[in-house]
């Protein structure tokens, strides 16, 4: 496999590198904004104050960083702006020449020169965080923490607040987490890691979001993620479970999207500790579960017809602590797919990366295979002969 | 959420009864590794390992008044610059005067370092004295240490565990330590830690780790487990991989393999001027540069031997060191010619100065002239056959001799008695261009078998000792490619087989070994042809194609007798510098041993009845080598399957108590096991053959009807078909017979699904295969018996955009006769695409797609209703279950209708198989099914759906006069009108865990009778096989609600 297989296999990475994405998954955030408006941009005073955790390499926060600060638009919504302007621009012209068909005017316009209009937000504040080094970015505040210390809800507030005394401290609008841990191949414990820094972001994110805030983290939707759904529940009003099309449909990868949280009167966790959620909030949830007493169908617009089934049905796998949370598909259809291959244009040069790995655990193990004779190490007079079958 | 137990061992030996309960909390980090160790009754040391590369030791002390467990933090150490996978505790080590206690580590970094914790039992209660009493109050801190005692370099990905074993007490020597380190490379690597050079004052030069072995005995990647056993004598690790298998690993204190090889240079020396007088010894000594050229092992330490200056030698070994002995010697100094074989204790050669064929026992050395033969210039002579007649007690041989006149060649019978020996001989006309390799005669059929250089077999019948003449009755060329035919072995299993089939093995230097059989049949109709023109015709067909991880020069083969009586076979041959004998049979390396290379003299004996016994011997840079062993350094426990998480899944049921199951992992394997119910209804998994060809990972298999061709599709467009048959000894015959051509190089396209249905003719198949470029093939296969190549020829090709095919599903559609395909996609459409036969350009297809899942389409089974309905059930990465029908009009048959049912949340996570099953119970008015759901929850759902008639009406006049209302108010539903669509009634029947994560593939393995694909109410429980990371096969109690479901049998469980 040649160099470009990478990006004939996948539209998301060739994408990310020609758009100067540090990760293709800047895509994943931009889709599921385009969803959900995350960034709010009806009212754009509501999404000013942004945690991203886990930040590195930092394609999140660059979406931040591109969106809320420079203001430029991604995806459908620049595509949909730049229809607008068109049409209006198209409707002024027809209003200062009749005559002139429309179609001929769509001619002359050149889409390409179209120049976005861009609409940057005040007062905005964007912290990232992570472990590892981050090359900087326009605008954000970068911390090396650790999400589990407990410390680091200080160091985040006061970094948000710079001019403020603790006491006057702003609360946060929206709290993003893209973590994944390195996957070790052995499933129960790689969904296990990532579902207890999923619980140490919502711990992050509970000390620090304002009332009806947002919460966005990536989960592994495996074994007993429904449990993990049941939680999120007590917290906000809404959640759901939101797949990008630029995540692939063969991945467990999902993002759990929390919407209006409300927080539980006295409760606050502490940040390395296990969460629990007091059972008081519990209420909030068996609302939500709708206890049909019999199979309810709906006739959605497109004629496919919806079946719910009373929950009756279910069997002791299915307790009340349980709940699935709704699913929502995110991107336009004609978006690029993640799991199709794509032939690439003739003549195509496959980039480098935009942000190279930072600094990995093996890198001194590399240096010293190579130092020794390659990838495979010396090929004459080793010292061990491995037994193979 | 339950937390992860990383560490656990047993307290008391006596316990029997297992309670979990937390004795105390520490800090909460993430924790990717524990080990801990008990110190005292009172006391255990917990050492930890962080995902951020820290190593945290502390120590759990029971309190003396209120009994109740506190941990106290001890140290933490820092150097590794990742995870930290593995840790573990030694026991204390008594070197000098002091106690000493380490601990290992193992990380991401690939190294492995070892600390310090001597006194960590001392130190602490001082730290608990710091805490003045106050039950709580001892520091949270950990003191900082930053210096390990030594590291070294490891594996050559992730190391995922490390391990103290046990010591090693040399006589004069300071203890060492061995350790076992595992890793995501898939080996385990032997360490030895020498303890002295650890705690030395003087700086040390090089790592107090150093290297025993490096162990590669697990498929794919990643060993997890291990533990140890010793005894007197010996040390076993025990390691267990993510393919399953168990392999136990004897730790030899001598070294391993290569460290027990003889160079036994000076062998000269030591040949003593003795035996006969007939040999001019003091000549002989005189020539320095005597040259060993050819060997025969005779016994574990017995070697015949010729030399280039014409002598023939016996060795001995012994305390490495050989003796030899002089045992005949050519008139001229010309080398003698030694036979490739030995049988019944005798070995053959000629001397050709007077090109006289001889027989040596090799028990007496007793040697005998047999025959002169009749020319000269004797190029081989090779042990062609042999018998010992029960009533003479006198051994028979055929023996192949060849010549350097390439077209002469010869067989000589000989039978070796108490008075001498008798000899008639047969000459062999070979066909043209035939060199010979490799001869092999079965007396009982009376067949002569002769392999080329070329790769050719010719086959010669009606042979025995009275034939003068012989000529072949079939050539079959290029069996072996082009290369050399290296050995022919009878396959005989002791079963009766039909008389005129015959099977052979042959093995290969282009890396094969074959299964071959043999068809003799008459020419002719016996009943009218005259009894002079028959004739008897022979074909030779390859039924199986192999290719063990040794070669490409595989030199030989020999089968040997089991504990169960049955079977194994041997392979040997070279692998880059190693001389390698591999078990084909259990897949396990029986012997490695580095000799230099395939290109020098060599010989091998094999033990009939214990395998792993093993004598080879070879020249190496002109220096006589011996290597003996009587057992492999390592044995299989338990066998495993995959290396990776499996792919696809496909069953053929063979008859009602056996199934044979293909699976494709993401390791780019294909396993066939076959699933057998025995007569106790005790049910049994076994693999049966390791197909090893893709260079990408599986994606979909999918089985002829007849279940004779199996077809693979993998990445880079591979899409290949295999045959499959029945051979003696080797159980189960897989030949690859064609792959899929490449119609665009560039492509990577992933080959994601595939159908098949049945064309003209027996051996010709439609296949519809599913692009991950959104593209869908029509392929009509076909591909004759006894032949190697299928012919695959693209009818129809249709783009269905930029999306990846997910499924695909044919439709015969009985009115027209045309072939529809139903394709699922990861945009979540359902698309019909047709006529397939009939188009060979996409602006020909009707394509009619349906929006039925938010996002991809990740399972598909497809069932018809009527004449011109089909059900296609998928399930999606939405979570939902969505059953749509596809109404083919009779007016336009080509352009469907669709109407779609969908249970949304049907499971909490992706579903990603299902399988549908008719049911035949109800009835008349409706139709009924039961679908099987699986998804990333790791749960299986059964449904039962009820399709009223209404729907169909075609079908409903067949059926009388009941109404589809009727009919679905005897069920005791509601009824409802079309709009919503209730003619589609579900029900929920049961759910139920799996052990299997990231299900890929479910199939229903029928126990009914007459082995008929539906449920009906004598259906009393459905064995479900469910694949994925691993394999389970589950029986399920459909009727019986309140009947417990048990595990049939947990397979390969990862």
């Amino acid at each position: 496999m040649g160099k470009s297989s990478k990006d004939k296999r996948d539209a998301y990475y060739r994408l990310a590198k020609e758009q100067n994405w540090r990760a293709r998954s800047a895509f994943k955030l931009i889709q599921l904004d385009e969803q959900f408006d995350l960034f709010s941009y009806k009212e754009p005073e509501k999404c000013s104050r942004v945690v991203d955790l886990c930040a590195a390499p930092g394609s999140w926060s660059q979406v931040l960083s591109r969106v809320l600060i420079k203001g430029e638009s991604f995806g459908r919504r620049a595509w949909m702006e730049k229809m607008d302007a068109l049409v209006n621009e198209v409707n002024l012209a027809s209003q200062e020449a009749p005559e002139a068909s429309i179609e001929t005017e769509v001619g002359s316009l050149n889409l390409k020169a179209q120049k976005p209009v861009l609409q940057p937000r005040t007062n905005v504040k964007i912290v990232a965080i992570d472990l590892q080094p981050m090359a900087p970015l326009d605008g954000i505040i970068q911390l090396q923490a650790d999400i589990t210390h407990p410390s680091t809800v200080g160091r985040m507030l006061a970094a948000l607040n710079p001019e403020k005394s603790e006491t006057e401290y702003e609360l946060v609008d929206l709290v993003i987490s893209d973590g994944a841990p390195d996957v070790t191949g052995l499933h129960d414990l790689d969904i296990h890691i990532q579902s207890q820094l999923l619980y140490s972001a919502l711990t992050l994110a509970i000390r620090v979001l304002r009332p009806g805030g947002k919460f966005v983290a990536k989960i592994f939707r495996g074994r007993d993620v429904d449990l993990i759904f049941a939680q999120f529940k007590l917290l906000f009003r809404r959640v759901h479970i939101a797949k990008p099309r630029s995540s692939r449909a063969s991945s467990i990868e999902a993002f759990v999207v929390c919407e209006d949280y409300t927080p539980i009167p006295g409760w606050t966790p502490d940040l390395g500790r296990p969460v629990n959620i007091p059972d008081t909030a519990k209420t909030s949830i068996e609302d939500d579960l709708e206890n049909i007493p019999e199979q309810k169908r709906i006739v959605r617009t497109d004629g496919v017809v919806e079946l719910s089934l009373p929950r009756k049905e279910a069997t002791e796998l299915r307790q009340n602590n349980r709940w699935i949370a709704p699913f929502l598909a995110c991107g336009d259809l004609d978006a690029f797919d993640a799991d199709a291959t794509y032939r690439l244009p003739p003549g195509h040069v496959s980039l480098e990366p935009v942000q190279p790995p930072t600094a990995p655990p093996y890198k001194a193990a590399i240096e010293r295979k190579r130092a020794e004779g390659g990838m495979y190490g010396k090929t004459k007079n080793k010292g061990q002969i491995s037994n193979t079958t | 959420m339950q937390d992860w137990i990383l560490c656990a061992k047993p307290s008391n030996q006596s316990a029997r009864r297992l309670e979990l309960s937390v004795l105390c909390h520490s800090l909460s980090v993430f924790l990717y590794s524990a080990d801990f160790m008990l110190a005292d009754e009172n006391s255990f040391i917990v050492a930890s390992g962080t995902a951020f590369g820290e190593l945290l030791i502390w120590l759990c002390r029971r309190d003396q008044h209120d009994k109740t467990w506190r941990a106290y933090p001890w140290r933490e150490y820092h150097g590794h610059s990742g995870s930290i996978f593995g840790v573990s505790i030694s026991p204390t080590i008594s070197f000098g005067d002091v106690d000493r206690r380490l601990v290992a580590t193992c990380s991401d970094d690939r190294t492995i370092r070892i600390w310090d914790a001597s006194g960590v039992e001392e130190e602490t209660i001082a730290v608990i004295q710091r805490g003045a009493g106050v039950p709580g109050d001892a520091p949270r801190t950990f003191s900082h240490c930053d210096k390990d005692l030594t590291m070294t370099w490891a594996h050559s990905s992730r190391v995922w565990s490390v391990g103290f074993a046990t010591m090693i007490h040399a006589a004069d020597e300071d203890p060492s330590m061995l350790l076992l380190s595992t890793g995501e490379d898939g080996q385990a690597q032997t360490w030895l830690l020498d303890v002295g050079k650890l705690f030395s004052l003087d700086q040390p030069t090089s790592s107090a780790l150093t290297m025993r072995y490096t162990d590669h005995h697990h498929a794919g990647k990643n060993v997890w487990a291990w533990c140890h056993s010793r005894n007197e004598h010996d040390v076993h690790f025990i390691t267990g991989g993510a393919d399953g298998q168990v392999v136990r690993r004897t730790y030899d204190r001598n070294g391993d393999a290569d460290a027990r090889v003889m160079r036994l240079a000076q062998l000269f020396k030591a040949i003593r001027p003795s035996v006969s007088d007939s040999v001019p010894v003091g000549t002989v000594l005189a020539q320095r540069t005597i040259m060993l050229r050819s060997y025969l092992v005779a016994g574990t330490n017995q070697v015949i031997a010729t030399t280039d200056t014409g002598l023939l030698l016996r060795g001995e070994t012994a305390c490495k060191a050989a003796s030899w002995r002089v045992l005949a010697c050519s008139a001229d100094s010309q080398p003698l010619v030694l036979s490739s074989g030995l049988a019944q204790h005798h070995a053959f050669f000629v001397d050709r100065s007077r090109s006289m064929l001889c027989v040596i026992n090799v028990n007496t050395s007793v040697i005998r002239d047999v025959c002169q033969l009749r020319r000269t210039r004797i190029a081989t002579v090779q042990m062609a056959w042999s018998k010992i007649a029960p009533t003479l007690q006198s051994p028979h041989f055929c023996i192949a001799v060849s010549y350097f006149r390439k077209q002469d060649f010869e067989l000589i019978w000989v039978t070796v008695d108490a008075q001498g020996s008798r000899f008639s001989s047969t000459y062999v006309s070979l066909p043209y261009t035939f060199e010979t390799t490799s001869a092999c005669v079965d007396g009982e059929a009376g067949v002569l078998l002769l392999g080329s250089r070329a790769g050719a077999i010719a086959v010669y019948t009606g042979i025995n000792d009275r034939t003068i003449f012989t000529s072949p009755a079939t050539c079959r060329r290029r069996t072996h490619g082009e290369e050399t035919i290296t050995s022919i072995t009878i396959l005989k299993d002791g079963l009766e087989h039909s008389g005129d089939e015959l099977f052979y093995l042959t093995t290969g230097r282009d890396g094969t070994y074959c299964a071959l059989r043999l068809d003799l049949r008459w020419s002719g109709d016996q009943n009218h042809g005259d009894e002079e023109d028959e004739k008897l015709l022979a074909r030779l067909s390859v039924i199986h194609r192999g290719t063990p991880p040794l070669g490409p020069y595989i030199e030989g083969a020999q089968l040997v007798k089991q504990f169960d009586h049955t079977q194994k076979l041997l392979l040997y041959g070279f692998r880059s510098k190693h001389f390698m004998v591999w078990d084909e049979t259990n897949q396990t390396q029986v012997m490695a041993v580095v000799c230099g290379g395939a290109h020098r003299s060599w010989n091998l004996r094999l033990n009939d009845s214990t395998s792993e016994e093993a004598t080879f011997v070879w020249t190496k840079a002109g220096a006589f080598m011996f290597y003996s062993q009587t057992q492999a350094d390592h044995k299989i426990l338990v066998s495993g399957g995959h290396g990776r998480e499996i792919k696809a899944l496909a069953v053929h049921r063979r008859d009602d108590s056996r199934w044979l199951i293909a699976t494709g992992s993401e390791d780019t394997d294909v396993r066939l096991f076959e699933y057998t119910i025995g007569v106790d209804g005790i049910a049994d998994l076994k693999n049966i053959a390791v197909i090893r060809k893709h260079t990408t990972g599986l994606q979909d298999l999918r089985f002829s009807p007849d279940g004779s061709i199996l077809f693979s599709a993998a990445g880079m467009e591979e899409l290949f078909a295999w045959r499959l048959s029945t051979v003696p000894v080797l159980g189960q015959g897989v030949v690859f017979v064609g792959a899929l051509p490449r119609t665009d190089t560039q492509s990577d396209a992933r080959i994601m699904s595939l159908d098949i249905q049945l064309s003209r003719g027996p051996n010709t198949f439609s296949i519809v295969a599913a692009f991950s470029n959104g593209k869908a093939k029509t392929i009509e296969f076909s591909c004759e018996d006894h032949v190697e190549d299928a012919t695959f020829t693209i009818r129809s090709q249709l783009d269905l955009g930029t999306v990846c095919l997910t499924q695909v599903r044919t439709v015969s559609n009985p009115t027209t006769t045309h072939i529809q395909a139903i394709t699922g996609a990861t945009n979540g459409f359902v698309t019909s695409t047709g006529p397939l036969q009939m188009a060979a350009y996409s602006s020909e297809l009707t394509t009619v797609s349906h929006k039925v899942h938010q996002n991809s389409i990740t399972a598909m089974d497809t069932k018809p209703l009527t004449s011109n309905h089909e059900l296609v059930v998928t399930g999606g990465d939405d979570n939902n279950l969505a059953l749509t029908l596809a109404r083919y009009s009779p007016e336009d048959n080509r352009k469907p209708a669709f109407r779609t049912l969908t249970m949304p949340n049907a499971h909490a996570a992706a579903l990603t198989a299902l399988t549908v099953v008719e049911d035949r119970c109800y009835g008349s008015g409706y139709k009924g099914f039961t679908i099987i759901s699986a998804g990333n929850d790791q749960v299986l759902r059964f449904w039962r759906v009820t399709i009223a008639e209404g729907l169909f009406p075609e079908l409903g006049q067949s059926y009388g006069k009941r109404t589809p209302e009727t009919a679905l108010s005897a069920l005791g539903m509601r009824e409802r009108t079309g709009q919503d669509f209730s003619e589609v009634q579900v029900e929920f029947v049961k759910e139920q865990y799996t052990n299997v994560a990231d299900i890929s593939g479910l199939e229903i393995l029928h126990r009914h009778p007459t082995g008929d694909s539906q449920i009906d109410e004598h259906t009393q429980s459905l064995l479900v096989l469910v694949v994925g990371v691993g394999m389970e096969v589950l029986d399920i109690e459909l009727w019986d609600r309140s009947a417990s479901m048990g595990t049939q049998g947990a397979a390969n469980d990862q």
